[in-house]
């Protein structure tokens, strides 16, 4: 026939294919799945018992000394917020871009970010002292008459993570509704009246078909500023501080591109599992690996650049503190932590400019890990090391080591994304159905007859 | 006083009056309970509930004779501080003095009379037991040797106590761990009098020490501090500002720090040094000499400096520079003391030190006889050691001891000695290692429950009177000992007596006068002295450098706590958490090694070092310092202790067991031995330090000015001054600090505001760290124990920073301490960064920082360049809680006007804002200003060298708005244009000229 | 200002002592309306609490007061500059007119914003470390 194949899926895939093998993801789980799940939630009661603890005894539990007042908590929330952020730019930024491939992997992607940031937004509340109180940082009329400081940064954090779970959740739900209704049609029992009701009688009609593509364009616009600006504003709780390693105008942009490298290093780690355990080779295909290993290449250089230009500027700035935080950093006593995130933030990434490992799923699926370890140690660095080393008194520099309630709340966080991350693609379309057909050729005469 | 209450009903009244106190609740919600409230049956006249009372009285933690006055808030003593009337002290106090109150509150006091049961197991009695027992012991033991022990006690208490001694055929001796013998020793050689002289530093123009630790543990601290300080302290105005201070030592101690040089004689050779010093001002005629000096002549020049300068390890300029220096001063005074004096060769020393003084005619001006230090009448350790044979041959059946641990400070002898005594009581308030091994125990009041008086000197008398009801079942010793000798009436009764015998005529009066005033303060006059025909004559072993007893290949000095000292301190959390001026490290001991000694035997800070003596062992983690000789190891004392409470017991190791128990020739103990060290491959994980990476002077935070550029500065000038802030940002920053006052604007007082400032002179400043304490007696800041501390998790608002001076070889020739507190920005880092306004400005310019609006987020922190915020990460105030920091009954001694902070909420320095409230409450009931001088921060009122104040910067007439303007006078990371209100005055160091050339 | 003795020159009211009592009580032995005895449950009771009272200070025993007005914690209350500025009648603006009730009772919350609205209302400081510190 004349018309051209969908870019990444073979052609013999048709709607009829597809739409069997997503609702095929449904199907009773696998001993594998519930291993997972098991994990995840175990992982989740750790951290919950810690959490127990932290409250009964205090924050004192964990490894933080003076002057580190920030530590692993903190640094798992930008952690978590950066994994979202590579969920909305491939949902919706890809979307407006009209890039094809995104179909097969955008859901997961978006799934993603709206579990990542749920995560993201528990630890402020975690590694405040008097946790009982969180509420205070909430502007709403009180009694007293008092209201919270608009001018700090945390506050704007409140309001950048509100507005971007808002907005990816509304985004995913809306997605969902014309596959929520696919599977309808095939589901029975308890996940019938489920998806009956989730998918708010979607019938397909043209008229709702209108107003869906309208309104998900709509959507789509507005989620997209929101990749940029969530992480800048993230960014800005270090940057509008004075600390040396902190204070820098680089940071929004730095941050955005390694929020997005992350992002996408994650969605590799995920996709990789769910492609085999739900067999969706033929709709999740290496072209798809290919492309965000392209997108982890791009981010991934802005951020060696970004450290590269960090550095130079601690020397070209010539002001003496600032030389002496970059050098603690990379010289002092947690150097292994530096040149860890160096490593594999800087240097690992360049490996993609290789089709080879590009193409390679088992090779993408490590690099990813490290990936994530990198950008994990990055925030790490930029928090412990900058706090623990500040150079303006040296008097109160310390070494700082975390303790097993740090490390259990931080497990604990892993478990409850993945958690909500496996009861999602179980119960719903991890693979946008309508939007793969959309990129699939009409079905011919013949076809349609199959499908009758 | 309160007669018509007991503790119980302090405890309960606490409730109402406390808020501060009474608001510890586990996490501050729910409501309040419903309180009932005791009111007082007869109302104290003298009592105003919610106003503080004072009373005079003297503080007994060392024997100085410090006047004190008590702040006491509804029955419960809740500050000290110095008593303006004493001439000893000044109104000032020392950490260990602010320390007392956890003497009297601490929970490990004996609450009531215990015996030793047949089990050997210590059972409660009842006093009237008690004193049966005892009558009945000293009956059969009359005649077979009754000796009654005591610390340094020249008080009407000890002439009771002699009397009864007397009576039933006894004897009393007295004892202090650190005694002062080789003084005493050294002066009768030199002057033919045993007596201890007192020494006006304040007059000196040239400070040289010969080991003695004036500022920290010698004699009498805070006043020779005080006077040090004006001599030393850099005044422009003053023609001979300023004396240089040079110290002769194996170590530098809190003292030595502060010197502008540091020479580190060989130890033992410091005599040789003054010899050869006074040989060259003689030979040379750099200072009216004496006649009668003129028989040494022969004795000094044996000592010439080129014959005596390979001894001592010091080249022969410097001696001659040195002797120039001294004599040409024209004011020059010589101390010999602490390491010098507690050598085989110490009283030799003295002399030396004492010719010395005489050949630069110092003697009589200076050094002034006459005042008799009552320390100096105490028994020898010769006598000690004396006792402890007549005890282990049996020829002691009862001892009595009294305030004082000779258990602790001589563990081997004395605690032998002590099982062959057929009937030991103690009147120890504290379950002492003494005390622990005694067969009953009759708890002493504490100083501050009962009446006393003690005579630290000639011409003065400090009274001492009961500022609160007893917090346990102890009862005074006095009335006890007249119970015993069968005497009516009480102590008091007794005290009056004698002192009605002093003064008749219109007793009444004089003993109110008396009371009100803390005692009698009057001005012995100085005794003349000359030179004795023992004067020159010098041994013939004085003149090598003395082998100390035992073999070992390292030369080890044991050296007083500056807080701790003998060990008395070590059961007063406050004082275990103070970090050793020196060595910046807390609750445990240690060894400080020279790098050099460390890199040979490849030792890292924390490694422990095991001390062999020929006396005993011990472990200590190593400490690796330059501020010590590179033959030499030194360990402080203190710590170590087999009983004496929780914060005492099981914690380091005790120095005094590498110490022998023989007495040296003049009756002294030998505080330097020979020991072998060798390394244990033990670690100690962290040592408790506050120190950080303080290699260099901190950028742009300490400031130091040689003698020359000070003295070149005119008023006006600003030789740290550069613009705050460049020029591209002033109008972003003025319209920032606009914005600032207008929110302090709401709310605004009547009239214009204040801004509160403080001015901090490093020429003054000393490091002893009294203001770490007198902050946290005051703030209710929580004690976090040893754990916590190695996290660095200390709640001290005030820190001292040590930073060491060093020369081009980096060999350190002093240091500077330096007070860290909030500097109370006026354009803040911390405030902008709070999401709830905990941390904000007030309008009369504090960082205000409301505890109940904190929700911990820590950002305020993270953004203070200075570091000076404390996070509460656990409930400190929690009842039986892991870190529990005031247990009772120390919770009684918690500032009702400060609120006690609960878990995970910022504190930090407020500048005292309760005193100011205060203040200004008062002013505004008395219809006036606040006038400059009204408030006074903690700090400022303990400092013993007066190198801090406090007042109104809005004021053009105040102090601190003075000394703002001081051409020395910096501010800490300016460059950060955070403005802070705290001023500090750059350190002055005296080079190789003294201070008038 | 018999009974709180110190609250015009003091942060703390006082509780008066059991000896301040009888100075009335000596005499006042409760239970008269206008100086007409009466005889209802309320003048019993007020009788038999002033000779409970009286058997207090007989025997040397303080009666427990239950603390009515109570401030939240963290917060202080100078008692006397606040009579100071507004009089001693002011007493009333926050404790009611104790004189008239036959058993204390809060009048107002005592709570921050009512605290608040009174400095607002009069224009004297708000600043936050006035009352918390």
């Amino acid at each position: 026939m004349a018309e051209t194949p969908s870019p990444t899926t073979p052609t013999r895939v048709t709607y009829d294919y597809v739409t069997r093998t997503i609702a095929r993801t449904l199907g009773t789980p696998s001993r594998g799945y519930f291993l997972l799940l098991g994990a995840a939630v175990a992982l989740l009661a750790i951290g919950i018992i810690t959490l127990l603890y932290l409250l009964r005894y205090g924050l004192g539990l964990a490894g933080y000394s003076h002057p580190v007042y920030w530590a692993v908590f903190i640094t798992c929330f930008v952690f978590w917020v950066g994994i979202a952020h590579s969920g909305t730019l491939i949902s919706a930024i890809l979307f407006l871009f009209r890039s094809g491939w995104r179909t097969a992997v955008y859901r997961t992607a978006e799934a993603m970010t709206v579990f990542a940031v749920m995560t993201a937004g528990l630890f402020p509340l975690i590694h405040i002292g008097r946790q009982w109180y969180f509420y205070w940082l909430i502007p709403y009329p009180n009694e007293r008459g008092l209201w919270p400081n608009f001018k700090s940064p945390l506050i704007w954090d409140e309001f950048a993570i509100g507005t971007y779970f808002t907005v990816s959740t509304l985004f995913l739900i809306m997605g969902l509704i014309p596959d929520i209704a696919a599977v309808r049609d095939l589901a029975t029992g308890w996940r019938k009246k489920l998806y009956a009701l989730t998918s708010i009688g979607w019938t397909g009609s043209n008229e709702q078909w209108r107003h869906f593509t309208r309104g998900y364009l709509y959507l789509a616009a507005l989620a997209t500023p929101l990749v940029l600006s969530v992480h800048s504003v993230v960014s800005w709780d270090f940057a509008m501080a004075l600390v040396p390693g902190w204070h820098a105008t680089i940071f929004a942009p730095y941050f955005v591109a390694g929020a997005i490298y992350s992002g996408c290093g994650m969605v590799i780690t995920l996709l990789t599992p769910i492609r085999t355990l739900f067999g969706l080779e033929e709709l999740i295909t290496v072209k798809h690996f290919e492309n965000l290993a392209k997108l982890c290449l791009l981010t991934g250089s802005i951020v060696g650049y970004a450290y590269a230009c960090e550095y130079f500027m601690a020397w070209y700035s010539g002001n003496p503190t600032e030389r002496a935080a970059f050098w603690y950093r990379a010289f002092g006593p947690y150097w292994w932590a530096t040149w860890t995130m160096i490593i594999c933030n800087g240097f690992l990434p360049l490996l993609l400019w290789v089709k080879k490992i590009r193409t390679n799923i088992t090779a993408l699926f490590v690099i990813s890990i490290f990936v994530n370890i990198g950008m994990w140690f990055e925030r790490y660095v930029i928090i412990v090391v900058s706090l623990a080393g500040e150079p303006f008194t040296k008097w109160t520099n310390a070494v700082y080591n975390p303790t097993w309630a740090d490390w259990g709340v931080m497990a604990g966080s892993f478990g409850w994304f993945f958690m909500w991350f496996l009861l999602f693609v179980k119960n719903f379309p991890a693979v946008s159905i309508s939007e793969v057909k959309e990129v699939l050729p009409p079905p011919r005469s013949k076809a349609s007859r199959v499908h009758a | 006083m309160t007669d018509s209450l007991d503790r119980r009903r302090f405890l309960k009244v606490l409730g109402v009056t406390g808020a501060g106190a009474a608001a510890v609740s586990a996490c501050g919600i729910g409501p309040e309970p419903t309180e009932r409230l005791i009111p007082y049956l007869i109302q104290p006249e003298d009592q105003i509930p919610g106003t503080a009372t004072y009373y005079a009285t003297t503080c007994r933690e060392c024997a100085a004779g410090c006047g004190v006055r008590v702040r006491v808030r509804e029955g419960r003593a809740v500050k000290l501080e110095g008593n303006p009337d004493s001439p000893i002290n000044r109104g000032r106090l020392c950490a260990r003095g602010q320390a007392a109150l956890q003497g009297l509150y601490n929970p490990d006091r004996v609450a009531h009379p215990m015996v030793r049961n047949a089990s050997g197991k210590f059972e409660e009695i009842d006093w009237d037991g008690a004193l049966q027992r005892v009558t009945a012991k000293v009956r059969e033991a009359q005649g077979k040797g009754i000796v009654f022990l005591t610390g340094a006690e020249h008080s009407t208490f000890g002439d009771l106590v002699d009397e009864w001694m007397k009576h039933v055929g006894g004897r009393r001796l007295s004892y202090e761990a650190f005694g002062f013998e080789a003084l005493r020793a050294g002066n009768r050689m030199a002057f033919g009098t045993a007596t201890l002289p007192t020494y006006d530093f304040a007059n000196a123009k040239y400070v040289l020490s010969f080991g003695a630790d004036f500022l920290d543990t010698w004699l009498s601290p805070v006043e020779f501090q005080n006077g040090f300080s004006r001599a030393h302290a850099f005044d422009a105005g003053r023609p001979a500002s300023m004396a240089k201070f040079t110290y002769v030592g194996p170590r530098l101690s809190l003292t030595g720090m502060n010197a502008d040089e540091w020479i580190a004689a060989k130890p033992g050779t410091e005599g040789l040094l003054a010899l050869a010093m006074a040989q060259v001002i003689m030979s040379q005629h750099l200072a009216r000499v004496p006649a009668d000096a003129s028989k040494l002549v022969s004795v000094l020049a044996m000592h010439a400096p080129h014959a005596v300068s390979q001894m001592i390890g010091i080249d022969e300029e410097t001696i001659v520079r040195l002797a120039r220096e001294f004599a040409r001063s024209g004011g020059g005074l010589a101390v010999a003391g602490g390491m010098a004096t507690q050598a085989a060769n110490g009283a030799e020393i003295v002399a030396a030190v004492n010719i010395l003084n005489y050949v630069v005619g110092s003697v009589g001006t200076l050094v002034k006889f006459g005042a008799d230090l009552s320390v100096g009448a105490t028994n020898t350790f010769a006598d000690l050691t004396a006792l402890t044979a007549d005890m282990t041959d049996g020829r002691v059946a009862l001892l009595f001891v009294h305030g004082t641990n000779p258990a602790h400070s001589l563990p081997g002898a004395f605690q032998q000695a002590l099982g062959k005594v057929a009937f030991k009581v103690s009147f120890s308030s504290y379950l002492d290692e003494t005390a622990a091994s005694c067969d009953l125990i009759l708890p002493d009041h504490h100083p501050l429950e009962q009446w006393g008086d003690s005579r630290p000197r000639a011409g003065v008398i400090g009274l001492q009177q009961p500022v609160v009801q007893p917090v346990f079942g102890t009862q005074p010793t006095g009335d006890v000992i007249l119970k015993l000798s069968g005497r009516s009436g009480t102590f008091l009764d007794y005290l009056q007596a004698k002192w009605r015998a002093r003064h008749a005529a219109n007793f009444d009066q004089y003993w109110m006068d008396s009371l009100a005033k803390g005692g009698v303060y009057g001005e012995a006059p100085t005794r003349p002295v000359r030179l004795a025909t023992t004067a020159g004559n010098f041994t013939t072993t004085f003149a090598e450098v003395p082998s100390w007893g035992g073999d070992g290949d390292q030369t080890v000095v044991v050296f007083p706590h500056p807080a701790l000292h003998d060990g008395r301190g070590a059961n007063k959390p406050w004082l275990q958490e103070l970090p050793d001026p020196v060595s910046k490290i807390a609750w445990h001991s240690w060894v400080e090694v020279h790098p050099d000694t460390a890199a040979k035997w490849g030792l890292a800070t924390g490694d422990f070092l095991l001390l062999q003596s020929k006396f005993g062992g011990q472990k200590f983690p190593a400490w690796i310092t330059r501020s010590v000789r590179p033959d030499v190891l030194a360990v402080p004392t203190g710590q170590g202790h087999s009983a004496y409470g929780r914060y005492a017991k099981d914690r380091s190791a005790n120095a005094f067991e590498l110490l022998g128990g023989q007495a040296t020739v003049y009756g002294g103990r030998a505080f330097i031995v020979r020991a072998t060290a060798s390394k244990t491959g033990e670690h100690q994980r962290r040592i408790a330090t506050i120190e950080g990476n303080a290699r260099d002077l901190g950028m742009g935070t300490t400031e130091v000015l040689t003698l020359a550029r000070a003295k070149a500065l005119h008023p006006g000038d600003h030789p740290f001054h550069f613009e705050e802030t460049p020029e591209y940002a002033k109008e972003a920053v003025e319209w920032w600090a606009e914005r600032q006052h207008d929110k302090a604007e709401i709310g605004n007082y009547k009239g214009e505001q204040p801004r509160w400032g403080l001015a901090i002179d490093l020429s003054k400043c000393t490091g002893c760290s009294a203001c770490v304490t007198a902050c946290y007696a005051e703030n209710n800041i929580a004690t976090v124990g040893e754990e916590l501390t190695e996290r660095r998790r200390e709640m001290a608002w005030l820190r001292l920073e040590r930073y060491w001076r060093v020369d081009e070889h980096d060999n350190v020739q002093g240091a500077v301490s330096q007070p860290m507190l909030c500097q109370q920005c006026g354009n803040a880092p911390c405030e902008p960064v709070c999401p709830v306004y905990a941390a904000y400005h007030t309008p009369d310019g504090l960082n205000g920082q409301v505890y109940n609006r904190c929700v911990g987020t820590r950002y305020c922190s993270n953004n203070c360049p200075y570091k000076v915020r404390y996070f509460n990460w656990y409930n400190y105030a929690e009842k039986d809680g892991k870190y529990e920091a005031f247990p009772e009954p120390l919770s009684m001694l918690l500032n009702p006007d400060v609120t006690v902070r609960e878990k995970g909420v910022m504190e930090k320095c407020t500048f005292c804002v309760q005193r100011i409230r205060g203040a200004q409450n008062q002013a505004r009931l008395e219809n006036r200003n606040v006038r400059d001088g009204d408030i006074v921060t903690a700090c400022q009122q303990t400092c013993p060298s007066d190198a801090i104040v406090f007042g109104d910067l809005n004021d053009r007439n105040s102090r601190v708005f003075e000394l703002a303007g001081n051409p020395r006078g910096y501010h800490v990371l300016a460059g950060l244009n955070t403005k802070p209100a705290i001023t500090y005055l750059a350190r002055v160091v005296a080079q190789d000229t003294p201070g008038n050339g | 200002m018999y009974c709180h003795y110190s609250a015009a020159v003091s942060s703390e009211p006082g509780i008066p002592s059991v000896q301040t009592c009888m100075g009335c009580h000596l005499y006042v032995a409760g239970g008269t309306r206008g100086g007409v005895k009466s005889d209802t449950a309320a003048v019993r009771a007020e009788r038999a609490q002033v000779q409970q009272l009286r058997a207090n200070s007989r025997d040397h025993k303080s009666p427990e007061w239950i603390r009515i007005h109570a401030l939240p914690g963290f917060v202080r209350f100078p008692h006397m500059r606040h009579i100071k500025a507004l009089g001693t009648t002011a007493c009333a603006t926050c404790h009611g007119d104790v004189a008239k009730m036959p058993q204390v009772e809060q009048v107002s919350t005592l709570r921050m914003g009512w605290c608040v609205r009174c400095h607002v209302k009069n224009n004297v400081t708000r600043d936050c470390s006035v009352c918390h510190y």
